[in-house]
């Protein structure tokens, strides 16, 4: 019943969904330990077999492996990390520089945070954020694990933290969502829409602590793995009318995110967002907007 | 060795922390240069803070980040193995003394060794004897990524 309510929902945004989409098996190499040709020709030494991601600077595609990905030496000696291909997609938006001050708005279970520091070379300061006590455990794992010395992660809900005043030169939000069917097989019978809007009221709440955390000129990337436009196009467009923020179009894969939804017109400046249908990009579903303050 | 410094002593390291200018978050040893301990906001809040050093437990286990950096020390107690080898030492075993392909150091009873495979520290052990042999008693290794997040 929920399978056809939201299947229905995708076709009315004008995308024909079988429901039954899966994504390829991904991993990111870990450049603070090694670089993405010592990493392909170590892991084919031993019977894997990798394809290049075009639109990722360190991302492959894992097409065979005689050995598990998570329990190998190179995995324990944090060479790379097994992260999605489309999860891989925002921090290269966001596109952090060794030096910054960055923030990770809702952190857990930290791969986006590992990229941050791979990108930023462990120079600057990324301050992660996380309000599962549980989640940060797998993040301090991976940190640990990857090799990262400039991050400071607190368990905080980001809306709620004092920030004392501090200021950043980018920001990641990646939202807690309502997910997709790509990664949960049991999605559809969990999912109303209900949650949708719920999420997306607590999604606005973090937009508005994450654009008045940046400094004047900031990046502000918002990204979440949900398909439901309440929670991608829709909170873009309130980001946009409540707050002094301008958006920046992205060049990469999937589709230009949506301009009308349900009847209503949006802005057009929303199209240089980039949405993920799966059936396209092999991927999970996911969004990725960015945002520059003004 | 229940501190950082005896563990440092211990493999041969020469320096050692002032550990008073750690963070410590509960066990846990950080250590953070200024330009990150400007964004220490709220300490009661903080679960991980720049370069992780380890923990004291029984004992004290070094973090993977001061492993690999040890690696790269010169002059420090290190002990090489084979491939076999490196995997049981990962899952948790012990490593027999003829089992070591190649010895940096003295492999005498109390000492500590970091093990070595390809040229990466795989965690650290304290040899002692068993059954009229040596051993390296396994303390830490990097399978305990794998432990943590059962």
């Amino acid at each position: 019943m929920a399978k056809r309510l939201f299947l229905e929902r995708y076709s009315r945004l004008g995308q024909n969904l079988k429901g039954d989409e899966r994504s390829r098996q991904a991993l990111r190499v870990n450049t603070l330990k090694t670089t993405n040709e010592e990493l392909v020709a170590r892991l084919e030494s031993r019977g894997a077999r990798l394809s290049r991601i075009g639109w990722l600077r360190n991302g492959f595609h894992v097409d065979e492996r005689p050995f598990s990905l998570g329990a190998s030496f190179e995995y324990l000696l944090g060479l790379y990390s097994i992260q999605e291909a489309a999860a891989q997609f925002p921090v290269e938006v966001l596109d952090p520089h060794p030096g910054e001050a960055v923030l990770d708005m809702c952190a857990a279970p930290g791969g986006k945070t590992t990229q941050i520091a791979a990108a930023m070379a462990n120079i600057g300061a990324i301050v992660a954020v996380d309000v599962s006590r549980g989640r940060l455990y797998a993040l301090e794992n991976s940190l640990e694990r990857c090799g990262v010395t400039n991050c400071l992660a607190y368990w905080e809900d980001a809306n709620a933290m004092d920030f004392k005043g501090k200021q950043f030169d980018r920001v990641l939000l990646d939202a807690p969502c309502s997910g997709n069917y790509v990664a949960d097989r049991g999605w559809f019978s969990k999912r109303t829409l209900k949650d949708v809007g719920l999420n997306a009221e607590r999604q606005r709440q973090l937009l508005k602590t994450a654009t008045g955390l940046l400094k004047p000129g900031g990046v502000l990337v918002y990204t979440t793995c949900s398909l439901e436009p309440e929670e991608d196009e829709l909170n873009v467009q309130w980001l946009i009318d409540n707050n002094d923020l301008k958006l920046e179009g992205i060049e990469g894969p999937g589709s230009p995110a949506l301009t009308e939804v349900f009847g209503d017109e949006l802005n057009g400046e929303i199209a240089g967002c980039r949405r993920f249908w799966p059936d396209e990009t092999g991927t999970q579903g996911f969004f990725v907007a960015r945002a520059v303050k003004e | 060795m229940r501190s950082l410094n005896e563990f440092l002593a211990a493999v041969g390291v020469k320096a050692s922390y002032d550990e008073e200018t750690l963070l410590k978050i509960n066990t846990k040893r950080f250590s953070v240069g200024e330009e990150l301990g400007n964004f220490v906001l709220d300490r009661r809040q903080l679960v991980y803070a720049g370069r992780y050093l380890g923990k004291t437990r029984r004992e004290f286990l070094p973090s993977s980040i001061l492993l690999e950096e040890l690696s790269r020390v010169e002059g420090l107690n290190r002990i090489h193995v084979d491939a076999e080898t490196a995997w049981l030492f990962v899952c948790g075993r012990d490593i027999f003394g003829e089992n070591v392909r190649r010895v940096e150091g003295e492999f005498a009873g109390g000492n500590a060794f970091l093990v070595m495979f390809g040229g990466s520290c795989l965690g650290y052990g304290v040899v002692e004897p068993y059954e009229e042999r040596l051993i390296l008693r396994n303390v830490l290794d990097i399978g305990d990524f794998l432990r943590r997040e059962r």
